[in-house]
């Protein structure tokens, strides 16, 4: 089996979609609460035009935590014509909700309403939009923030999933380029869990390393179309050392800036602290150098044991240095695949 | 072009002696060299144009013969000497600088006389090694033309068969003759036996080895001569083998003759006719009572016949299945069989039809006649020893075959991702090792491929369909060159009538490198897996909003065999 596969194998250990049997209790739980703020919002006068998922499930690129909750990211649309003028209102509601429901830790935050539900590991957002024209604008304000606090914000959730979706700039195999980009992220996301402490790991935010990949992803196949995801991610995270995400504020230390590429197109580390953009550079940096040793180094077992150092025991270290171990046989995920063969 | 007198001018100035004057009326530069001790004319008659090598003529050329290299030709009413020094078409003249042409071509003229003249030896070594050719001269193109099949050197004889009253073309405007060998030739069975009854016998041919070989005479005056010579030597030689055919008498002989020459053994025929019956004569004044003919003698021997053709002989005995007898599996028929393969088993469920005509290697004569059978047909018409057969067959009947093993090689030109994987799947568990080529072509004229999966060596059909991405077992191959799951098929009649756009130059193609590498195969010149693409250009796909592999972008190895071995293939590790 090459590294190639061994990657493979790691990404099918830490992807995590809605789908996922795994998932099951919290995709329950999202839609009884979906319909439970449907009915509060339709009580309260204002419909509830649409409802999508924003995040890592949105753009396939979840990952389970090691040892923590399972997130949703729901965001629920309401129309422009019935939303009230207090962009407060209907997250006061959806606290409500979620309380009756007895969920801990229930509180409004800036941009969501949040809550954890402690017998599933589980931790919700639920963000509200109005919308008119498609064009969204989300409710910002806390419980008690004044008026001067409080506002419907322009915004373009929507937006920013496509672009993380979208696949026009890879040319030749566009979509197993969009996948590799979205393996890469998971990657990249499984490194932060393992890497950083709990507490510094929370403030490495997802759609930070999502829009930096995003921006500076390096696709690698090789000639006959084989994806490289370990040659992949070593020339990402260089790039992402290279761009401009990182200031020198002296003496080794850094701040870290990335800003969303579409509405409000705010910096996602606003407010983040030198540390955290410091250990996010330094770490990043040692990162790309194991990378590179892994790269260089021509034994199966040593560059897995690289790899599990960086991404965690997910990342199986076979017994045996050869690189053509036996492979067991592993079918294809697809029913049916359309192919262009003909004679 | 440059006048005459230039050219004279010119080939003065290069030291060669020469005079312009009229001769048989043309206008000609004739140049006079010595060569030993003898004097040579050679005649160039003046040309507008120059578009080949200037021809010079041996000016009186019978006081020089015989000479290697040089034919009599009678141009109005006076012997020259036609000077073969290379194959007209070998040649690149420039014809911008004529001067430098001419005195070229004067220079190699002068060169093989002086080689034929100065040394006796090579003369008759090259003599002998064009006799055949020179036999030919003496043929005129009226005369009688003879196909035979004959494989056996010694006396022998057989039956002279005329052509088909009124066939101007083809196997029936010949006579025929079928001395030995008959059971190699599969056009004696069609051909002979079906005609025969309406040919008549012109004759008898009389198979004679000739152990002493003269130059073949230069003109057919020599040609009497030439053949009492040939009797003479035979008579002394071998007097039982004369004595033997000196008994039979007819009023017709066509001595097919036979001797070893510096270029191989060379065939040739003589027809002698009579008034009355009688035997061959022996003397001058016997001969005075036939007519002697050279005769234009096509041996239609098997052996020499393929090997002319560019077929490997030693592949006539291979077994090969085709499965599929479609735009791509025809041409492979047609090209394996052309190869030499005589055994070759044509599978296909469907008949043709109109909708195959223009990328289809048969002709309308077969609408609606089951494909395989029709190209076992047209194959074995085409090429007289083929031997190919037509089953209307799908790969997946030939999982209950049980005697799988005995192909040589199984080729499959279906295009049909599923079933391919199927029969593989067949072969492995039940352990069948069977070559196989899995052949296919991609929409919109952007590529094929082809790969074989040789048993016991490194590579197989499923390193040609590990995905690349999850490295599991793929549903499509990833030699492919369009991304999977896009619309590919036309539609213009509705459900059923979906078809891949691609046009007879990309079925051959994709046939050619298939054929290849069963033919690299089955001469023993490949013995790893492997496989091969074409790529085609991408303007048609790009039209139809068709995304393009990784692959594709990258791949400049068209027409390169390549291993098959994936290292992520479950079978192969």
């Amino acid at each position: 089996m090459s590294i190639r596969a061994k990657f493979s194998n790691f990404h099918d250990k830490i992807k995590l979609h809605r789908e996922d049997e795994a998932y099951k209790d919290a995709r329950i739980k999202d839609d009884s609460i979906l319909a439970d703020i449907k009915k509060s919002f339709k009580d309260a006068g204002y419909k509830v035009n649409d409802s999508f998922l924003q995040g890592s499930f949105s753009t396939s690129t979840a990952v389970k935590h090691p040892e923590h909750d399972f997130d949703i990211d729901r965001a629920i649309v309401i129309s422009v014509d019935d939303a009230p003028e207090d962009p407060v209102e209907p997250k006061k509601k959806v606290l409500d909700v979620l309380e009756k429901r007895g969920f801990k830790n229930a509180k409004i935050k800036k941009p969501c309403t949040t809550a954890d539900y402690l017998g599933l590991n589980l931790h919700i957002d639920i963000i509200i939009y109005r919308e008119s024209n498609e064009n969204y604008e989300l409710a910002v304000g806390k419980k008690n923030s004044s008026d001067q606090n409080k506002e419907w914000s322009s915004s373009d959730p929507k937006g920013l999933r496509d672009w993380i979706n979208d696949n026009s700039n890879y040319i030749g195999s566009s979509n197993s380029k969009l996948a590799q980009y979205k393996r890469v992220v998971r990657y990249l996301k499984r490194w932060r869990d393992n890497k950083f402490s709990e507490s510094v790991a929370k403030k490495i935010y997802s759609i930070g390393l999502t829009i930096m990949a995003k921006e500076q992803f390096m696709p690698d196949l090789d000639n006959e179309g084989r994806v490289n995801d370990l040659e992949s991610l070593r020339n990402t995270v260089n790039a992402m050392l290279n761009a401009s995400y990182f200031l020198s504020q002296g003496n080794s230390q850094y701040e870290v800036q990335v800003y969303l590429p579409k509405s409000p197109y705010r910096d996602v580390f606003d407010g983040s602290s030198v540390d955290t953009g410091t250990q996010l550079y330094n770490k990043l940096t040692t990162l790309r150098n194991k990378l590179e040793k892994a790269i260089a180094e021509d034994k199966l077992k040593v560059q897995c044991e690289i790899l599990q150092d960086i991404f965690g025991s997910d990342f199986e270290v076979p017994e045996s240095d050869k690189s053509n171990t036996t492979k067991k046989v592993a079918y294809s995920s697809a029913g049916a695949v359309g192919t262009s063969q003909g004679a | 072009m440059v006048l005459l007198d230039e050219i004279v001018n010119y080939l003065k100035t290069r030291n060669f002696q020469c005079i312009k004057s009229q001769v048989i009326e043309k206008d000609t530069l004739t140049v006079s060299v010595i060569i030993g001790k003898q004097k040579v004319n050679l005649s160039y008659f003046y040309d507008q144009e120059i578009t080949s090598l200037p021809t010079f003529w041996l000016k009186e050329p019978l006081q020089f013969m015989p000479l290697a290299h040089v034919n009599i030709r009678n141009i109005s009413g006076v012997d020259f000497g036609w000077i073969c020094v290379n194959d007209a078409d070998s040649v690149s003249v420039n014809y911008e600088q004529p001067l430098l042409a001419i005195e070229e071509s004067l220079i190699r003229h002068i060169a093989l006389l002086t080689k034929s003249l100065l040394n006796p030896d090579w003369n008759r070594s090259e003599l002998l090694r064009e006799f055949q050719s020179n036999w030919i001269q003496l043929c005129l193109p009226k005369n009688k033309q003879l196909l035979a099949v004959c494989t056996d050197v010694n006396l022998q004889e057989s039956n002279v068969l005329r052509p088909l009253k009124g066939s101007t073309y083809g196997f029936d405007s010949y006579y025929m003759a079928e001395i030995s060998g008959s059971n190699s030739s599969k056009i004696g069975v069609r051909n002979w036996s079906t005609n025969i009854v309406n040919r008549t016998t012109a004759g008898k041919a009389i198979v004679i080895p000739l152990n002493e070989l003269e130059p073949a005479p230069f003109n057919k005056k020599g040609l009497g001569e030439w053949y009492l010579n040939a009797m003479e030597n035979l008579l002394s030689n071998k007097p039982e083998l004369f004595r033997k055919f000196g008994q039979w008498r007819s009023k017709e002989f066509w001595l097919i003759l036979n001797a070893e020459t510096p270029s191989g053994r060379t065939w040739f025929c003589l027809h002698l006719e009579s008034r009355k019956k009688h035997s061959l004569p022996k003397s001058k004044e016997a001969l005075e009572h036939w007519k002697l003919q050279v005769v234009n003698l096509k041996l239609f021997n098997k052996d020499k016949v393929l090997p002319r053709g560019g077929a490997n002989l030693k592949l006539a005995k291979k077994r090969v299945a085709l499965v599929g007898a479609g735009s791509v599996g025809s041409e492979i028929a047609l090209k394996l069989s052309s190869a030499g393969i005589e055994n070759l088993d044509i599978y296909d469920p469907d008949n043709y039809s109109l909708d195959n005509l223009y990328r289809h290697v048969l002709s309308e004569n077969s609408l609606d006649f089951p494909k395989s059978m029709a190209m076992s047909f047209m194959i074995k018409n085409r090429l007289p020893w083929s031997n190919a057969t037509g089953f209307p067959g799908k790969l997946l009947d030939l999982r209950m075959m049980k005697n799988l093993k005995n192909y040589d090689l199984i080729v499959v030109a279906i295009g049909s991702p599923t079933h391919e994987r199927l029969f593989k799947e067949h072969l492995v568990k039940n352990k069948i090792k069977v070559p196989v080529i899995n052949t296919w072509l991609e929409g919109f004229g952007v590529g094929g491929h082809s790969i074989i999966d040789i048993p016991d060596s490194k590579g197989c059909l499923y390193c040609a369909y590990v995905c690349h991405e999850t490295f599991t077992r793929g549903l499509s191959s990833n030699l492919n060159f369009i991304e999977s799951n896009q619309n590919v098929t036309k539609n213009l009649a509705g459900c059923g009538e979906q078809f891949i756009s691609y046009g007879a130059l990309c079925s051959a193609q994709t046939a050619l490198i298939a054929t290849d590498l069963a033919i690299r195969f089955l001469e023993k010149r490949l013995l790893e897996s492997s496989k091969v693409s074409w790529k085609g250009d991408y303007d048609d796909a790009k039209e139809n909003g068709i995304n393009m592999t990784h692959r594709y972008i990258h791949f400049n190895e068209s027409l390169r065999v390549e291993p098959l071995y994936d290292e992520d293939c479950d079978v192969c590790n």
